[in-house]
């Protein structure tokens, strides 16, 4: 089961303000209702009063979440669409800020990264390829082509200092990513996320669904070891905290396996020695997988069935008011 | 193009009026208590209209197309459009664009060579749909700005943020041919075509721009020229992006029609010229018809789901009402 827009379920925290406000209408209603029933027996009116109130309320909160459950866009299932599609599109989205120049990966996360991009496009000749930078904001530095010339001059060029926003932005990587993809493009589609997965910012929900919903996988490396390696500074130094100490970078690999699992990709390590062919084999695989089949499975919403129970919810809550019960109210 | 994926859901809003009966008119309904308050026989008690009548009025109102707005998310809204994808693979055209300073004249009234050459740009690519389209700029040297791509988006970025003068002052048009001829290389394209668009003689570059139009060729890429400019003295504004300094002064045309008609021909493309916009933009049409590649697609339907804004609508709809009756009517039950 996954949630679409998990932000909205704190929407369920608005039932602490409505049962603050339905507990204050009982206590005033139980006096008030016996001053308005005199001609009523106290007791039945009371009892009355609280049963009618409990299902009341407890069919209005069943609203509220419910109808919150159903704006969260809950999916759980699947099922096939067909896919008819030919060749590879591959948008390979690349950190670029200071903690990928760490060595804990020779020669540098950026460097390998950059030659494995290098190596896979050549093993996959005939796929098109965009490169897209990021770091506090994000940029298509090479859009979708299969000049591979050009794909060569664009990875020399690849560095920090492409994009001055500093941070590691990764939705606006996917994002970017998302743009560079062509709505007219009859090919198979794969994202290719290379980070070390440190201090991201951003929430890459939005960009995850939509590639989920489009079958779009993102084949993520994590660039990096556990243990890290001390940030250069870019003039032969490294970078220092507030206090004097080198800042060390460790890759971070929890949001990566996220956005991998998220959209039926894969997480892989750069420093891993067959990177280069596990990468290549998975994004030739899934496209062929694809053709073969003729179709992909995507989740199914079921915001329809909580929608369902809101509504019946509803409806309870105001029946229970609208019957009169017992000759009384 | 709107559409209900379940519009058989829309039959529930049928009880709607039954159910605002029940809950404002019926009599016999239960949440409320009846007091006499008239004579016998005489008119009935009917309060004067107040705020809080009113209030509760609109309360309910908004409560009722709460739970309408929730019938139609559940009804499944959808935004239809048609995707087309292209089966087949365009023509990869590379455009090679003059840089030099004389693109700045200002004989292609009222704006200057350099954006007019833009503005036919803009256009051309605007018609195409799945043909590959590069950038090549030049002046003293030449650089690929673009590979062929149909991410037009980009191209038109990188269009934008071109400036006369960053390539140096020269006109290296073998240089820019050979760039252009070396991104076209191995693609698989059905056509291949260079687009120039110069006002200039070759003055730099290590490459004749005669040798690099053979060697187009060669590669079964078609070569057109484009020689634009009005032969006259005209007036040549520009701003040195490197050091921001506005130049001006006077330029009299230099290209040499016979040496472009020439490299035309070794690239087995052809040769015109434009004097001015309109001829600039025929030109450009002209080839727009010429490089067509017959295209198969296949249409696509997209569906994008708007059920979500609808539930939250009606969500604060109905919590709007709740809190009216809880808050200011005081309402027990």
């Amino acid at each position: 089961m996954t949630i679409g827009e998990p932000a909205l379920l704190l929407g369920i925290l608005l039932l602490l303000p409505v049962l603050v406000l339905q507990v204050r209408a009982f206590l005033r209603g139980r006096r008030e209702i016996v001053l308005l029933g005199t001609h009523w027996p106290r007791e039945q009116v009371q009892r009355l009063f609280v049963v009618k109130w409990f299902f009341s309320a407890l069919a209005f909160d069943l609203f509220l979440l419910f109808a919150v459950l159903a704006a969260a866009d809950i999916t759980w299932g699947e099922q096939p669409v067909e896919e008819d599609r030919a060749g590879l599109d591959i948008v390979v989205a690349v950190d670029v800020s200071r903690s990928m120049l760490a060595s804990d990966v020779e020669p540098s996360r950026l460097a390998r990264s950059l030659a494995v991009v290098r190596s896979v496009s050549r093993q996959i000749p005939a796929a098109r390829m965009a490169l897209v930078g990021f770091k506090g904001e994000a940029t298509t530095l090479l859009p979708l082509t299969d000049d591979s010339n050009a794909l060569e001059i664009v990875l020399d060029g690849v560095g920090p200092a492409l994009i001055s926003a500093p941070g590691t932005n990764v939705e606006a990587g996917l994002r970017e990513a998302i743009r560079s993809i062509p709505e007219t493009s009859f090919a198979h589609r794969a994202v290719v996320l290379m980070s070390d997965g440190e201090a991201l910012s951003g929430d890459p929900e939005g960009p995850l669904t939509e590639l989920r919903m489009r079958g779009i996988p993102v084949m993520a490396v994590l660039a990096g070891t556990a243990d890290g390696a001390p940030v250069p500074a870019g003039d032969g130094t490294t970078l220092l905290d507030e206090e004097g100490r080198p800042v060390v970078s460790r890759a971070n690999p929890t949001l990566l396996a996220r956005v991998a699992t998220q959209t039926d990709g894969t997480l892989l390590r750069l420093e891993a020695l067959d990177i280069v062919t596990d990468l290549a084999n998975r994004l030739s695989e899934f496209a062929r997988v694809r053709e073969r089949e003729g179709f992909r499975l995507v989740p199914v919403r079921r915001y329809r069935f909580f929608l369902t129970m809101s509504l019946i919810a509803l409806a309870v809550s105001l029946g229970v008011r609208l019957v009169r019960w017992r000759g009384m109210f | 193009m709107w559409v209900l994926d379940r519009p058989a859901v829309l039959l529930a809003l049928l009880i709607v009026p039954f159910l605002i009966y029940a809950r404002h008119f019926w009599k016999n309904r239960g949440g409320t208590l009846s007091f006499p308050f008239g004579v016998w026989g005489a008119r009935g008690f009917v309060p004067p209209p107040s705020f809080l009548a009113s209030l509760i009025a609109i309360s309910s109102v908004l409560f009722w197309l709460g739970v309408v707005v929730m019938v139609v998310a559940l009804a499944s809204p959808q935004r239809v459009t048609r995707e087309r994808s292209f089966l087949t693979r365009g023509a990869d055209i590379m455009l090679v664009l003059d840089q030099s300073p004389t693109m700045a004249a200002r004989d292609f009234q009222p704006v200057n060579r350099f954006e007019a050459a833009r503005g036919v740009v803009r256009r051309f690519v605007a018609l195409r749909e799945n043909d590959p389209i590069g950038l090549v700029g030049f002046g003293a040297e030449a650089s690929l700005r673009v590979p062929p791509t149909v991410d037009y988006e980009h191209l038109l970025r990188v269009l934008d943020e071109m400036q006369i003068l960053e390539m140096g002052d020269g006109t290296a048009i073998g240089m820019g041919l050979a760039v252009a001829a070396l991104h076209l290389e191995s693609s698989q394209a059905p056509r291949k075509a260079i687009v120039l668009l110069t006002d200039g003689i070759n003055n730099a570059g290590e490459i004749q721009p005669e040798t690099a139009a053979r060697a187009a060729r060669s590669l079964g890429i078609e070569v057109y020229v484009v020689g634009i400019g009005s032969g006259e003295e005209v007036e040549i504004e520009l701003r040195d992006p490197e050091s921001g300094r506005l130049l001006r002064g006077t330029v009299r045309d230099g290209f040499d029609e016979s040496a472009l008609r020439t490299i035309a021909e070794q690239g087995g493309g052809r040769y015109y010229y434009a004097g001015s916009n309109t001829a600039l933009q025929a030109v450009f049409d002209t080839i727009d018809t010429v490089e067509r590649v017959e295209q198969r697609s296949l249409l696509r339907v997209v569906r994008e789901p708007y059920d979500q804004l609808l539930i939250l609508v009606g969500l604060a709809l109905i919590l709007f009402d709740f809190l009216i009756r809880r808050l200011v009517v005081r309402e027990i039950l």
